[in-house]
């Protein structure tokens, strides 16, 4: 289909910024900005994400840039890995599929005391329990249920409730992005199905590219911060990948139902329907971000049960206490999401509402919503790369407000389609091939290793240097996965 | 009518197929079977069918057709219902009434390779061909 190499005008600002200028469609309101590599910016042009880009830039009241992360890939309205903020105030609107299907689909990395090469040996073992323990594919139910009642109040109050029913330590709401809840939340905004597909869900992994994984701190780039951070060389982390499971699926299809006729009724001309949106202040667009909120609130819910899971398995697995084991909560962020938040714009502060979609917050030192044990350093900026390679933690620079309103890349982002993956793994053992490099991988299905194989995304390493060479944060940590439970 | 008539087309992160029917109807069926082979392979239980109503209404062809299939995936994900044999009493651009014939999966048989989380509206199309009608679809997996 889209497939074809986008030939659009590209000009090259410097080795890490390159923008679609307004005259490449009617209709742009402000330029696309796409951060990349020179490595990396040439394959981007090989389906219809630039194209996208462009096309979000018409929305009404997008302020400064239609922004794309080097994890840019072609998504359907939104890319994944792009950016966009809009103003209130100038009809700036909110769109569901800037949030995308998934909402606050995110991630969260637990530090332990526990070392690397002590762990080595049992790793198969310690994974096949995980792997036994946490709910996975698709489909799946959880642990723990929970009736109506108590999923509005996880709607209503996300990580906070969970830890008041002893599924959480000290430390795990104040280390989440909005301390696992956004305020403005409304249960009562979610259809009856919502509910249903949320049933069993609070507390699974799901499928696709949602995962659990352990991993070894293999370098430290930062000293200070890493120190500051908890990491050090040789140092075992847990990293939880899933959002908000069917629940927030069908938040976002009931927006996209809801909201479908209601760009003509505020005369918004769109290139693409699946960028249906409704200007913030409308009772169309409070109504969303009202569901949008619950949603979020339930992901960082379901989250917490994870990591709930995690330590129970550990401590299972390795006979030790909680405290022993120390695994805390490093940081827990969101990548699919829309937040209001204040930027400057042209010397003014102003509250935009900042669409994330497949981009991570990564706000600097001093930044008033971060927690006063990271504030002094910048928000932890948690990138999960693919299963063979690596992952990074990187701290956001003072540059990223003015530069991407204060956000980043979230992945590596996929190169090959999931059916090129697939045919591209015939004749082959994915799980043999990790564990030729020492990484044990466990799926339910050899289609699920197949789709998730390292080739099928980019490298992240080179994702994240576009974005450090883009003055958008610094390297903290690189881990090296050990061992990884897959949907 | 068979499953030769959908086409799995290539998309980065996502799923895309085409369907092709000769009339609008034999186009929804496709649709529907599409929607089952999407998630992979459902299995009903060896028991009589009930009969289910749909009825839709939308404000284009392109709407009514997502709105079907999101019912359809709607049914076989949350509610475990898998259709066959669909009578269509009406069907045109903005609304259709059919009467299917529903049986609750066997869980114990069916396999469920992908979950799909919706279907987009990104590239939605139905197109007038030489042969009939093309429909064209991409689900967020």
């Amino acid at each position: 289909m889209s497939s074809q190499v986008w030939n659009g005008p590209l000009n090259k600002i410097d080795d890490y910024h390159y923008e679609i200028p307004m005259s490449y469609k009617p209709g742009m309101r402000v330029p696309g900005s796409i951060i990349a590599s020179p490595e990396l910016i040439e394959p981007i042009r090989h389906n219809q994400a630039m194209e996208q880009v462009a096309n979000v830039s018409m929305l009404p009241g997008i302020v400064r840039c239609s922004l794309a992360m080097p994890d840019i890939h072609w998504g359907y309205g939104f890319c994944i890995g792009g950016v966009a903020a809009t103003d209130p105030d100038q009809q700036g609107v909110i769109s569901p599929g800037g949030v995308g299907y998934d909402i606050n689909c995110g991630v969260r990395v637990l530090r332990t005391h526990l070392r690397a090469d002590e762990i080595r040996p049992d790793i198969e073992s310690l994974i096949k329990k995980m792997f036994n323990t946490v709910p996975t594919g698709v489909g799946k139910g959880g642990k723990h249920k929970f009736g109506k009642s108590d999923t509005k109040k996880i709607l209503s109050q996300g990580v906070k409730w969970i830890v008041s029913q002893g599924l959480g330590m000290a430390g795990d709401i104040e280390c989440c992005e909005a301390q696992g809840c956004i305020e403005g939340a409304d249960p009562d905004a979610l259809s009856e199905r919502a509910y249903q597909r949320g049933e069993d869900q609070c507390g699974t992994l799901g499928s696709g590219n949602h995962f659990m994984e352990v991993q070894e701190v293999q370098e430290i780039y930062d000293q200070k911060i890493a120190k500051a951070f908890g990491l050090e060389v040789g140092q075992v982390t847990v990293m939880i990948h899933s959002g908000s499971r069917g629940l927030g699926y069908q938040v976002c299809e009931d927006a996209i139902h809801q909201l479908r006729d209601v760009p003509a009724q505020y005369g918004i001309t769109l290139p693409d329907r699946q960028l249906v949106c409704a200007p913030v202040h409308s009772p169309q667009g409070k109504h969303y971000l009202a569901a949008m909120r619950a949603a979020a609130n339930f992901a960082w819910a379901n989250r917490q049960i994870l990591t709930h899971l995690a330590r129970e398995v550990f401590k299972d697995f390795f006979h030790q206490k909680l405290e022993s084991l120390g695994m805390e909560l490093l940081y827990d962020v969101a990548h699919n999401i829309a937040k209001m938040e204040y930027h400057d714009v042209d010397g003014r502060r102003k509250l935009l509402c900042v669409h994330r979609k497949g981009a991570t917050r990564a706000f600097p030192a001093g930044h008033p919503e971060l927690p006063e044990r990271y504030r002094p350093f910048g928000q932890p900026v948690l990138i999960p790369g693919d299963m063979g390679r690596a992952s990074y933690i990187l701290v956001g620079l003072p540059e990223v407000m003015q530069l991407s309103f204060g956000s980043t890349c979230h992945g590596a982002g996929r190169v090959l389609s999931r059916s090129a993956a697939i045919q591209a793994a015939r004749g082959r053992s994915i799980s043999r091939e990790l564990a030729d490099q020492g990484i044990v991988a466990i799926s339910r299905d050899r289609q699920g290793l197949a789709e998730e194989q390292p080739m099928a995304y980019k490298d992240v390493s080179l994702v994240v240097d576009a974005v450090v060479g883009a003055n958008l944060a610094r390297k903290v940590a690189r881990l090296k996965p050990m061992g990884v439970i897959k949907g | 009518m068979n499953d030769d008539l959908i086409e799995i087309l290539d998309h980065t992160a996502d799923l895309a197929m085409r369907i092709h029917a000769e009339n609008k109807s034999d186009l929804f069926k496709l649709s529907a079977r599409a929607v089952y082979q999407a998630v992979g392979k459902p299995i009903a239980q060896d028991i009589p069918g009930e009969k289910y109503t749909l009825e839709l209404r939308a404000g284009n062809q392109e709407d009514l057709l997502h709105d079907w299939l999101a019912e359809i995936l709607y049914y076989v994900q949350v509610r475990h219902i898998l259709f066959d044999r669909f009578e269509f009493e009406a069907i045109n651009d903005t609304y259709l009434k059919t009467v299917a014939e529903g049986r609750p999966l066997d869980l114990t048989r069916s396999e469920f390779e992908v979950e799909i989380k919706a279907v987009t509206y990104h590239h939605l199309k139905i197109e007038q061909t030489d042969q009939g009608l093309t429909a064209t679809f991409i689900f967020d997996i």
